[in-house]
């Protein structure tokens, strides 16, 4: 059965999400012409062996007729007859690893081995013609995938091809042995997300080194990639299955979290709060990761994200609450927090450039409940920096009401006040300096977010961006710059809640700014700056605050803290149109702040 | 006097219509524009790279196609010096990216990036969003083989000079090496190749 199950893995390149289509191979008839003419050859260099050559060979292709007609007319086959002729090349396969070396023709790609795995093949076709849904039944290429390296290495000894070829099966290996332990694993010590990631690396290094070795060679490695597809597709079964925890455990979580509150257990409620934004940093950091596997299946990864979203959402809700709780807190036994308001922002502390990626976040200071986190309610009747400065005359504004310069419009709406302002744009002006490198502007995104919330000091805004820098890459978040997979993760890693999304539209955009909180926003920055050159030029702005029509409820232009300038622009006015463009030019991913 | 006159200018500003949506991109061009936040490139890609445009390919006969992302130097007062090739994608005909890796090794800087003259930023939007139709009408005679019809090689043709209007000075190699047997078929059929 281990000849069929593991040829049967075969049947995943049709059926396999492909990262790449297994290289085009000789045909049918170049394989069993091959196959004769080693007979011809290794009865030369054999002539003991020459009866056993001619047997085996005459063997295979008999086994071959009889499971060749089985695809086009399942009708003609029955499962036993391919099964038997499986066991049959089964035998022969023995047979072929017995023969002496000069019979094998070992130095010429053992062109009987061939013959054998496309007897594999075909058996496999066959199979799935007459039993159409059994061969989900066998997933394991383990057996064959070894023999696919073989032939490859035999036809191309000591070259780059035969070592990629091996290593991809070393990785493949590991992936697989890696997935067998996981999933005996109980559903109370799972493997943990962070081994997962490990996997899935040894998963993409596995089929990168496949795909140089199938360069290299016109030998079919199908097994190979079978078993790389295989052990994905394990992985993403797992990893699947953590998420799914891991947000079962977010809801759940929270679901006992407002009931508590709304029994009035403010003190066990903020201790749980914690430990679940907790919960809630390590689910948003594996929704990134996930999202940019490969392998992963991107709607279970979408969904995952829209969950731990949610539940961001619902903690900055909960978080609300518990703020109101523990304001008049003493009375109840929850004493205030380190960090209420008027409390200094804490240095970044030198041990926090420690640890990947993978590894936790040192956790908030000691604090029944962290307040630092709670970012500041945009006040009423905001106000925003003048969106073209200087007076103007009634008539010029009567004039600028209708003006097709969106600005003008804007400005003269706004001081008629037919418009007003969300956010809070004028207070959130200072936060914004001009960026060091080329290449810090989600850094220093993310530093305007921290220093409004008092995480980070901002007296020396260049030395903290530096900081921030250093521990962006340290943690894994930067290398030449950001990667869309880690925005704001040094925000995340600080336990502020972040709802994150990728390609939204501008609608969704304008909602979470409608919601005036702080906005990290990915753009086209050519329609910020009117670069005209061909490039798409990314830039990460801050988003602080919109105008907004009264009359239609219109949102007319949003407001941008930009370091990429100099001066940098602060609570600068982008008309929604423009802005539209600079947003419909890039990746439209945004960070929203609860 | 005044009241009235301000009223009747902001009913008429108000009922000024909002512009009409722009057409909707096809897969391909909204996948190149975000691919540096797609999947595998959305770890390996810092985000504020550029994307080049993509370039068809035949990998094992199955048409992909291939482009690379680049970083910058300068800022906006002064003008821009882009780098050299330093990551690389593969997108699938439906715009999924099926391989993203950065480059080992250094780049270089090109000479500093020019503005077009005479040429705004809508019509440079403009002229990308109608190459795209033309890049994959390319991609499809490629990948079907044979002598392109008369027709067909002026298509071929009007692509490359249109392709050749994006491309920076000093990325011509850059987009060459993407796909060699592209760029000579397009030679072999009227077009131009990037510069070298």
């Amino acid at each position: 059965m281990s000849r069929l199950g593991a040829s049967a893995a075969i049947l995943l390149l049709a059926a396999a999400r492909s990262a790449a289509a297994p290289p085009a191979v000789s045909t049918p008839a170049q394989i069993t012409a091959a196959a004769r003419e080693q007979v011809r050859a290794g009865c030369k260099a054999a002539p003991k062996s020459c009866a056993e050559l001619t047997a085996i060979e005459a063997g295979y292709r008999a086994q071959l007729a009889k499971v060749e007609p089985c695809e086009a007319d399942p009708k003609k086959c029955t499962p036993e007859l391919v099964l038997s002729t499986l066991h049959a090349a089964e035998a022969l396969d023995l047979r072929e690893e017995a023969l002496p070396a000069e019979a094998r023709a070992a130095g010429s790609g053992r062109p009987l081995l061939r013959l054998s795995l496309l007897l594999s093949k075909q058996a496999v076709f066959a199979y799935s013609a007459v039993v159409p849904d059994a061969i989900g039944a066998f997933m394991d290429a383990s057996a064959f995938a070894p023999k696919d390296v073989e032939a490859a290495c035999a036809l191309v000894p000591m070259s780059d091809t035969c070592l990629d070829a091996r290593q991809s099966l070393t990785d493949a290996q590991l992936v697989v042995a890696f997935a067998d332990i996981c999933e005996k694993k109980p559903p109370s010590a799972p493997c943990d997300f962070e081994s997962l990631e490990i996997g899935g690396e040894n998963a993409e290094a596995a089929m990168k080194f496949y795909e140089r070795a199938s360069a290299g060679t016109n030998v079919m490695m199908a097994t190979l990639f079978a078993l790389i597809k295989a052990g994905e597709d394990r992985l993403s079964l797992l990893v699947v299955k953590d998420l799914k925890r891991k947000g079962d455990a977010l809801e759940f979580g929270l679901a006992d979290l407002s009931s508590r509150l709304d029994r009035g257990d403010a003190v066990l409620a903020a201790s749980r709060f914690n430990a679940l934004s907790d919960t809630y940093r390590k689910a948003s950091v594996e929704a990134d990761r996930v999202s940019s596997f490969g392998y992963a299946n991107a709607a279970d990864a979408d969904a995952f994200r829209e969950r731990v979203n949610a539940s961001a959402t619902r903690l900055a809700a909960v978080r609300a609450k518990l703020a109101a709780a523990s304001a008049d807190g003493v009375a109840k036994g929850l004493a205030p927090g380190a960090g209420d308001a008027g409390g200094a922002p804490e240095a970044i502390p030198a041990d926090a450039t420690k640890g990947s990626p993978r590894a936790a976040h040192a956790p908030p200071p000691s604090a029944i409940f962290d307040r630092r986190l709670i970012p500041a309610p945009p006040p009423e009747g905001a106000t925003a920096p003048p969106i073209i400065p200087g007076e103007r005359g009634a008539l010029e504004l009567a004039k600028n009401l209708y003006s097709d310069d969106a600005l003008k419009a804007a400005d003269a709406h706004r001081r008629a006040g037919l418009s007003y302002t969300v956010g809070d744009p004028a207070g959130r002006a200072s936060l914004v300096h001009t960026q060091s490198f080329g290449n810090t502007c989600a850094v220093v995104a993310q530093q305007q977010v921290l220093a409004a919330l008092r995480l980070v000091p901002n007296d020396d805004p260049v030395k903290t961006e530096e900081a921030l820098a250093a521990e962006a890459v340290k943690r894994g978040f930067f290398k030449d710059g950001t990667p869309t997979a880690y925005s704001a993760d040094l925000l995340v890693d600080r336990n502020v809640l972040v709802t994150k999304r990728t390609g939204a539209p501008l609608a969704e955009l304008d909602a979470a700014v409608r919601r005036g909180g702080m906005v990290i926003a990915a753009v086209d920055a050519r329609y910020l700056w009117n670069s005209v050159v061909p490039d798409r030029i990314g830039h990460s702005i801050v988003i602080t605050g919109a105008q907004v029509d009264r009359r239609g409820g219109r949102t007319t232009g949003f407001y941008i803290n930009d370091s990429g300038t100099n001066p940098p622009g602060r609570g600068r006015f982008i008309p929604i149109e423009t802005f539209r463009k600079a947003w419909d030019g890039f990746t439209k991913n945004y960070a929203e702040v609860r | 006097m005044r009241k009235i006159l301000l009223a009747a200018v902001v009913a008429a500003a108000c009922s000024k219509k909002a512009p009409p949506p722009p057409p909707p991109e096809s897969p391909l061009q909204a996948a190149a524009r975000s691919a540096s936040g797609a999947e595998t490139c959305a770890r390996a890609i810092p985000s504020h790279w550029s994307p080049s445009l993509p370039v068809p390919a035949l990998d094992g006969g199955r048409l992909v196609y291939k482009m690379f992302f680049y970083g910058r130097d300068g800022v906006p007062e002064e003008g821009f010096t882009f780098h050299s090739a330093e990551a690389d994608a593969t997108l699938d005909e439906g715009g999924r990216v099926l391989a993203c890796s950065t480059r080992a090794g250094r780049s270089h800087f090109l000479p500093k990036s020019q503005p077009k003259p005479g040429v705004t930023l809508d019509e440079l939007s403009r002229r990308e969003f109608e190459l795209y139709p033309q890049i994959q009408d390319a991609a499809q005679l490629y990948a079907k083989g044979g002598e392109p019809a008369p027709d067909a090689k002026k298509r071929v043709a009007a692509m490359a000079e249109a392709f050749a209007f994006f491309v920076e000075d000093g990325h011509g190699p850059d987009y060459r090496a993407l796909s060699p047997g592209f760029w000579a078929w397009v030679e072999k059929n009227g077009g131009r190749a990037p510069a070298k």
